[in-house]
């Protein structure tokens, strides 16, 4: 028996939401979360609220990753050398992205990166944005960018504490 | 390794949701069901008459031969209280004004029970064996859901 | 480990909003895939089913609550997840359940309702990102295909043209898919110039948000001859994960994905792929992906895959028709099913029974694949006319 050409599945428009033609029930979960940073993720914020990018190093795979964790997930042994690295990196790769989660315009476009971090692995970084300032057509693969930390005061211990990473000028940085 | 945690700076938990809301449709035999109860103050059951089951509310199918059903029947909205809760918190363990009583009713004429309210003036009249039957809302206030249904009361 | 076949399949139509609840496309589903091969819910030893997050539709223990519409009801039933992998994940469980010799006959059925999460199902895909690392920055799923998307395009000096290509196809192919959700003729022009959302991705290089269900039946060799005259066996299973510290291996290339082919290709007796294999139905969730996972899947060398669909070598009359369905891009994606949908087309296109969209031959073996979780998985089922040798 080939596939039926007339197959089931009723497509509903707008119009039979708003009319009543079809019963609806709306719900919503009553779910709030707190999730623990955990023992790993713990100290890379506190090192983040000193302004210093942890890593881990696992000597056995010779590898250094970003962020910090308890664990190799390559050979399994506990990671506990705690890595600083530099507060710089290179774009692995971006964005430039126009719309929010629920489809709406944003004003100023995010460009979330993938920036590998100076003193880790090669191919070892994290997800931050960039500069929103920078002009999207002079974002490159490849570019060199440096943390811009918020001041220490305002700094709790967060992903945020780096506000973003702007272009690292040449000649500046090491 | 797990160190010990130091101070309660070193504890960090990420407070969050996540931001959605559902919208069901109730589907063809969940629309007749609540149409019924909307618009006659009926409980509208599906018969599957391979399997001798009456379900309530209206299906789409026989879950037990995987049959289309299309034949629907009003099953009366009376039968015999089967068991009885009595809730006295809310969810969040706050202390309800009023105690809630549930019901599974055994419908005349319906397979298995159907879950709703019981309408009673002291608590000691909602009895496993009871006889009860639908008090529905006024069909001004009736919008075609499970609480068209008011409740049962005790006959 | 026993033979095992697909002897029957079924698939509601794929659409934005359906009327039909969860249960109801499960049952659809369900009961075409058992009427196409003559069975009765009653005759099944086991039912698997698949299906994406429980934030989607806000119900907890969903395998369960579609349990009825899966044809379950009082039997061995076991509901199998990797997020978008799960459509060709599901399979390879009743496979396994069939295979092992604990039953001769498994429905696998897969159901996706996105439309019931509100106001957009991306507000349950943002609970995939680390809460503590990445949440606070705001992410949301476009991001992480933007991402992966530019990688593949900088690594390896890939154009946008070549990969709206790949929308004109699919978009394309599904205007011959009675399921079809977005079927439509397009030009490269008309890809290009549609919004950019999160830049490198334009919106006619995403599949839509669907409604739908897809399922087939599995049959132990010697029950398979007798439900059907024209089983098709699955020669091999692979499925791999990776970390799910995505920034800290290189997304230009899916390497799991290349690690669960191997797997099935081992079992198969493939030894190379591009020339034993005749069609393929990659997971095209983004126009991009397409071509990344026929690199994984080693029908192609690294960065080869745009060439190939610019040449036309993987449109249906080409010599390795990719996505004959018309993909997500163009049937849909309600996620678990639409995997699932592609093992359908694997099935109906080695039967000869594709109807408008049936390749010349009919093609002896296809490949179908599925991708998910945090860009962490791949899933991968090979199948044929020809018996397995072992």
């Amino acid at each position: 028996m080939s596939q039926p050409s007339q197959t089931p599945g009723t497509a509903l428009r707008a119009e039979d939401f708003s009319s009543g033609r079809v019963i609806t029930v709306r719900d919503r979960l009553f779910t709030r979360y707190a999730w623990d940073a955990g023992v790993a993720i713990g100290r890379y914020l506190a090192g983040l609220r000193r302004g210093v990018i942890l890593g881990s190093r696992c000597p056995k795979c010779d590898r250094t990753v970003v962020p910090v964790r308890s664990f190799c997930e390559r050979c399994f042994s506990a990671l506990v050398d705690e890595v600083p690295l530099t507060d710089r990196g290179t774009v692995n790769t971006f964005s430039v992205t126009y719309v929010t989660w629920d489809m709406k315009k944003l004003e100023k476009p995010l460009i979330p990166a993938v920036i590998e971090i100076e003193g880790a692995s090669k191919g070892c970084g994290i997800l931050h944005l960039l500069d929103p300032d920078l002009d999207p057509k002079t974002v490159k693969v490849g570019m060199r960018v440096r943390a811009v930390w918020k001041g220490t005061r305002s700094r709790e211990g967060a992903i945020t504490d780096i506000r973003h990473f702007a272009r690292l000028e040449e000649g500046a940085g090491a | 390794m797990i160190p010990h945690v130091e101070t309660n700076q070193d504890l960090r938990a990420w407070p969050g949701d996540i931001p959605v809301e559902h919208l069901y449709t109730a589907g063809p035999a969940g629309d007749a069901a609540l149409r019924a109860m909307k618009e006659r103050a009926a409980l509208l059951g599906s018969r599957c008459n391979a399997c001798a089951v009456t379900y309530v509310p209206a299906r789409y199918f026989c879950e037990r031969c995987f049959a289309r059903l299309n034949e629907t029947v009003d099953v009366p909205a009376r039968g015999i209280v089967k068991a009885v809760a009595v809730v006295s918190e809310d969810r969040d363990r706050k202390p309800l004004r009023k105690p809630v009583v549930l019901g599974l009713v055994a419908l005349e004429g319906a397979t298995g029970v159907f879950l709703h309210r019981l309408g009673v003036k002291k608590l000691d009249q909602a009895k496993v064996g009871a006889r009860v039957e639908a008090v529905w809302k006024p069909p001004e206030e009736r919008t075609g859901s499970v609480e068209d249904l008011l409740h049962f009361r005790v006959v | 480990m026993r033979r095992v076949a697909i002897v029957g399949a079924g698939m509601t139509k794929f659409v934005r909003r359906a009327h039909e609840t969860a249960k109801e496309l499960t049952f659809e589903a369900s009961r075409l895939a058992l009427e196409s091969c003559g069975m009765k819910r009653q005759d099944l030893g086991c039912v698997v089913h698949g299906t994406a997050p429980d934030a989607f539709d806000g119900f907890h223990m969903k395998g369960e609550f579609l349990l009825d519409g899966s044809g379950g009801f009082g039997k061995p039933y076991m509901r199998c997840y990797v997020g978008g992998g799960t459509g060709v994940f599901a399979p390879i469980h009743g496979f396994l359940h069939v295979a092992s010799g604990l039953f001769d006959t498994c429905l696998v059925v897969c159901e996706e309702k996105m439309s019931s999460c509100q106001p957009h199902p991306q507000g349950a895909f943002i609970s995939i990102f680390d809460h503590t690392t990445e949440r606070p920055l705001g992410p949301n799923l476009l991001w992480i295909f933007a991402l992966e998307m530019n990688r593949y395009m900088s690594v390896h000096g890939i154009k946008l043209e070549d990969i709206a290509r790949v929308s004109v196809k699919n978009k394309g192919n599904a205007l011959d898919h009675p399921s079809a959700q977005l079927g439509e003729k397009l030009t490269v022009e008309q890809v290009l110039q549609s919004e950019i959302m999160a830049w490198p991705v334009h919106r006619l290089m995403v599949s839509p948000t669907s409604d739908g269900a897809a399922a087939v039946i599995l049959a132990a060799e010697g029950v398979a001859e007798k439900l059907t005259d024209k089983p098709v066996w699955i020669q091999g299973v692979g499925w791999n994960l990776d970390t799910a510290y995505w920034t800290n291996r290189d997304l230009y290339y899916p390497e799991y994905v290349e690690k669960a082919a191997r797997m099935a290709y081992g079992m198969a007796g493939i030894r190379e792929p591009s020339k034993e294999i005749n069609f393929a139905e990659p997971y095209d969730p983004f126009a991009y992906k397409e071509l990344h996972h026929m690199e994984g899947l080693l029908l192609c060398g690294k960065g080869e895959a745009p060439r190939l669909t610019a040449d036309g070598v993987t449109a249906r009359t080409g010599n390795l028709p990719t996505c004959p369905s018309g993909g997500l891009l163009g049937v849909g994606n309600p996620i678990a099913a639409a995997g699932m949908m592609k093992v359908c087309e694997l099935f109906w296109q080695c039967r000869g029974e594709a109807g408008k969209r049936q390749i010349p031959g009919p093609p002896k073996r296809g490949v179908a694949q599925a991708w998910g979780d945090l860009m962490q998985v791949g899933t991968v089922l090979v199948v044929g006319s020809e018996k397995p040798k072992t």
